[in-house]
């Protein structure tokens, strides 16, 4: 029976990733950031609710970073003097922070997700 | 700086930590020799210098996203390889020395995989202060600090896992085997979704009110489990599908059992 169940689980998820995986939207959005001195350029980023966003991270220091954030659940090393990208979104209008890891207490910046019309303002 | 060193290697030793910890203590309950230790270490901290040093050309394959897709990887052989130390250990019978040959191998490529990836992060982290040369003191003594604490945390974990009786102990070894091996397969949905290869959703659940993921029980849930505070649907299935997995080897090792 458990053995039934384990397998049909199994399945069932393998299939709905696959499908999931398929139907995945677009990038609709590309954003840019940068770090100098150990602090994130524009430290707060204004980007479309429900859109599927690929952020540019330019290091411009010559020491790495990590660009981290809990409420994006996203994590990525920046090495100094480059050019990193990853996907976020689609997100719920809201804020979410994120700051770099190496510089905690510097590299502090906001994610700011604006319905449509708020963003057109 | 110092706390900042202590904190992110901390953060990075503490899953190979309990890794370690746990297969150790199944070393033991089978009465394995444990040379697989060294030999996994060693691997693990060359692959992640040789990881470190190639990342610059390596992030930008696949249009910008090999970093991910080599930490996909080493995530994946790792929980494979802890898939079947889950199978093989519940496969061994009490007191006696009867070990598949598999099974060092498999510990090996397990701790190997997981030290090259947390390893080539600590190393990007202290090579950029040897570069910039500054605060290079402060930075060297938190991250040695960091990696004490860490391997403290793991020979505790081990003696923990010894306390009960053999046949309770095993369980409880391949249980949190099973966490970290589960833990390790929620990393790799992570990456694929931020490399845009797995669908984008918006999470199930916040739980961070409750248990917030850079709290000290969110940070040791994380190492142990994997824990987020906002997956998304995609991310509970393929938890859901590996905890069954390593579930299902578990239940069929103790099937086979010699």
């Amino acid at each position: 029976m458990i053995r039934k169940i384990i397998a049909s689980l199994t399945v069932t998820a393998t299939v709905c990733t696959f499908l999931a995986g398929c139907e995945n939207p677009p990038v609709q959005v590309e954003v840019h950031l940068n770090i100098r001195s150990h602090l994130f350029e524009p430290n707060e980023l204004h980007v479309p609710a429900n859109t599927v966003v690929r952020l540019v991270i330019h290091n411009l220091d010559s020491s790495p970073e990590e660009f981290e954030s809990q409420s994006l659940n996203r994590e990525k090393l920046v090495l100094g003097e480059s050019t990193a990208a990853l996907m976020i979104g689609p997100l719920m209008p809201g804020e979410y922070t994120f700051y770099g890891m190496f510089n905690p207490h510097t590299a502090i910046g906001t994610i700011i997700a604006e319905e449509a019309a708020d963003a057109n303002d | 700086m110092l706390t900042t060193s202590v904190l992110i290697v901390l953060h990075e030793v503490l899953e190979a930590a309990f890794m370690v910890g746990a297969l150790l203590a199944l070393t033991r309950s089978l009465r394995m020799p444990a040379s697989w230790v060294l030999r996994s270490l060693l691997i693990g901290f060359s692959a992640a210098l040789l990881y470190g040093y190639v990342l610059r050309q390596a992030a930008t394959f696949f249009g910008g996203v090999g970093q991910e897709a080599i930490n996909v990887t080493l995530q994946i052989v790792s929980c494979t390889a802890l898939l079947i130390c889950v199978y093989l250990g519940a496969r061994e019978p009490f007191g006696q020395a009867r070990q598949s040959n598999l099974l060092p191998i498999a510990m090996t490529t397990a701790v190997a995989a997981a030290v090259a990836l947390e390893g080539s992060e600590i190393f990007v982290y202290v090579a950029g202060f040897i570069r910039a040369d500054s605060s290079i003191a402060s930075a060297s003594i938190g991250s040695l600090a960091g990696l004490c604490i860490g391997i403290s945390i793991g020979v505790l974990f081990y003696h923990l896992l010894q306390l009960l009786s053999p046949s309770k102990s095993r369980v409880l070894i391949l249980f949190f085997i099973i966490l970290v091996g589960t833990g390790m397969s929620a990393q790799a949905t992570r990456e694929l979704i931020q490399a845009h290869w797995l669908v984008v959703g918006n999470p199930l659940w916040d739980s961070s009110w409750l248990l917030p993921e850079e709290s000290i029980l969110g940070h040791v849930l994380y190492a142990l489990g994997g824990y987020e505070a906002t997956p998304t649907a995609v991310a509970v299935w393929i938890y859901a599908a590996t905890l069954a997995i390593m579930i299902g080897a578990l239940l069929l090792g103790r099937r086979f059992r010699h």
